[in-house]
């Protein structure tokens, strides 16, 4: 009895927040502003306003629409890159026996952990000074600051465990290092990469600090910049601040629970930022 | 000749193929790197190079030595900002540690519904910390806010949360809130590794549940333990988003964090040097912390 007395209490902290975001985003703005806590009538007019449909206003920050469309382009943009980036160096990491591979595993671990922060004020120089502020270019190379040390460590993790035999194998048998990782290693790992891809795509979705400090023009704009402007009205227009929130963890949300299994498996595996 | 040659062979063989093996590695692990060291490491030393100089964004640099050094550790808001985010920081992983381990211990109990309540749990994890930072910012609001509504409804009182006194305390709740699962799932993990018949064997012995939990669990999971909670000290310690989004460091200087001094100065006095300077000062702390964790995880 007693674990269901507990567990009724970690259920409860968690769905206090979720209930009013989603209950918000659903429910006309009349009901919000009289107190209401139990939602008393449906709607989907704030979840129509930001994207622009229906009679309501999408409020300052305008349609969600462009925005949600961006932040795919780039956090799929820099998935992609730290993916490539990651398997090839994660493989030599875990495979090939080379002078100085020791101390690259160790700065891949050691620049995933390191908090970024630090190094806003010299990556905007530096990035204003190639001119590369307000472009994607500049923002995705940033970004793979934060995902290609995970994406190193983690492929690195997954390319460890996988038998080392059938790649001497296929090595004996004429197949270059190449064809070993196009044949082997990712055939034998795919749900691997796939998870470790899938959590770059969520952090760089994540991310703040650079559509933040890189990006200015307005249609440039990734959606964590966007509910900025949202919060910015001299009245705040909760409903479709909420409704916009929910628009913004659906990718990020439905991802993770997709691929949770993978990586959440250990320390030993490469620890996932949290 | 021909037997020398052939004693020679297989040796020289060995040193072409290691020096193969050698540019293979490079090969495959430089375009990883090298982008590393243009989005990491050369910031990391040019961050250390402007601490020197007096810049505002768009002037030229005045080499100034130790000057900003001697500003930023004068400062008062540099002290206020630096006590209160190790103040936060410490709440914050102590509840989380505290919470997430109770709730891995209730999870590793077996009853009907645990892959529910797993999954419900882990829920916050899923979510940017920029919708939970504004979830909680409406959560708290004064007059409309759930939290409000229902200790009016309850106690009939209302807190400003998102006042100067309360404020540094709606950003722990929301960190906690986040943060929770990250502790839950590995601990989960780690007591998954503790041999069943440990227990089973200390249960004939007639050891109670803390004496378990004490002698068992908890030497069973200290590695774990410790690097879990040296990890959610950096990110903790240098968390940008919640605060952002939630009150901006405000009002007033409540929630000056350090990551917002470091933006403020940047961005919003565009004093650069001083931004740099303030990055600097932090950078030891994370790095004994990170060297703590490496030699943890060795273990």
């Amino acid at each position: 009895m007693l674990v269901y007395f507990f567990s009724a209490i970690v259920a409860i902290q968690v769905a206090l927040p979720m209930y009013w975001m989603v209950s918000t985003a659903f429910r006309p703005e009349r009901e919000i502003y009289e107190g209401y806590i139990l939602p008393q009538e449906f709607t989907l007019s704030s979840m129509m306003a930001i994207f622009g449909f229906g009679e309501k206003e999408a409020t300052v920050g305008g349609s969600i629409t462009l925005p949600l469309i961006n932040s795919v382009f780039v956090s799929f943009t820099v998935m992609a890159i730290s993916t490539v980036l990651g398997v090839l160096g994660g493989y030599a990491l875990a495979r090939i026996k080379f002078i100085g591979r020791d101390i690259l595993s160790t700065i891949s671990l050691f620049t995933y952990i390191f908090p970024i922060v630090v190094l806003i004020v010299p990556l905007f120089l530096i990035l204003s000074s190639w001119r590369l502020t307000d472009t994607y270019a500049g923002l995705i190379l940033a970004e793979l600051a934060i995902t290609l040390p995970y994406t190193l460590w983690m492929l690195r993790g997954f390319f460890a465990t996988i038998p080392q035999e059938i790649e001497e194998a296929a090595i004996v048998d004429g197949c270059s290092r190449l064809g070993v990782i196009t044949r082997i290693i990712i055939p034998l790992s795919t749900p691997g990469i796939a998870a470790t891809a899938v959590y770059a795509f969520i952090l760089a979705w994540n991310n703040v600090l650079f559509p933040l400090i890189l990006i200015n023009r307005e249609e440039l704009q990734l959606v964590p910049t966007a509910l900025l402007l949202y919060m910015k009205a001299d009245f705040v227009p909760w409903d479709r601040l909420m409704a916009a929130c929910c628009v913004a963890s659906v990718p990020p949300a439905a991802l993770f629970f997709l691929v949770q299994r993978y990586i959440v498996g250990g320390l030993t595996a490469g620890a996932v930022k949290g | 000749m021909r037997e020398h040659g052939g004693a020679v062979t297989p040796q020289r063989k060995g040193g072409v193929l290691r020096r193969r093996e050698n540019l293979t590695g490079y090969a495959f692990s430089g375009p990883a790197f090298l982008t590393l060291f243009f989005v990491i490491l050369f910031p990391f030393i040019y961050v250390i190079y402007i601490s020197f100089f007096r810049k505002i964004f768009g002037k030229e640099a005045v080499l100034v030595g130790l000057g900003n050094y001697v500003e930023t550790l004068s400062d008062p808001l540099f002290y206020h900002s630096f006590y209160i985010t190790c103040f936060y920081t410490f709440i914050s992983v102590a509840f989380k540690l505290i919470l997430g381990l109770g709730f891995a211990l209730l999870l590793t109990q077996r009853f009907k519904g645990r892959g529910f309540v797993r999954t419900l749990a882990i829920i916050p994890w899923s979510l940017p910390l920029f919708v939970v930072a504004i979830i909680f910012w409406w959560f708290f609001d004064y007059n409309l806010g759930l939290a409000n509504q229902i200790l009016k409804r309850l106690f009939n009182v209302a807190v400003p949360w998102l006042g100067v006194e309360y404020a540094i305390w709606a950003i722990i709740i929301a960190n906690i809130w986040k943060g929770i699962p990250f502790f839950m799932v590995n601990f989960l993990g780690a007591i998954q590794t503790i041999p069943k018949d440990l227990y089973e064997s200390a249960e004939m012995d007639g050891a109670s549940a803390w004496r378990r939990f004490l002698h068992i669990t908890l030497p069973g999971i200290k590695y774990v333990l410790l690097i879990v909670c040296l990890l959610s000290v950096i990110w903790t310690f240098s968390e940008f988003d919640t605060v952002f989004f939630l009150t901006r460091g405000g009002p007033g200087y409540a929630t000056f964090i350090i990551p917002i001094l470091i933006y403020y100065h940047a961005f919003s006095r565009f004093d650069v040097g001083i931004a740099a300077t303030v990055s600097v000062i932090t950078v030891p702390l994370f790095l004994i912390l990170i060297g703590l964790i490496l030699r943890a995880l060795r273990e």
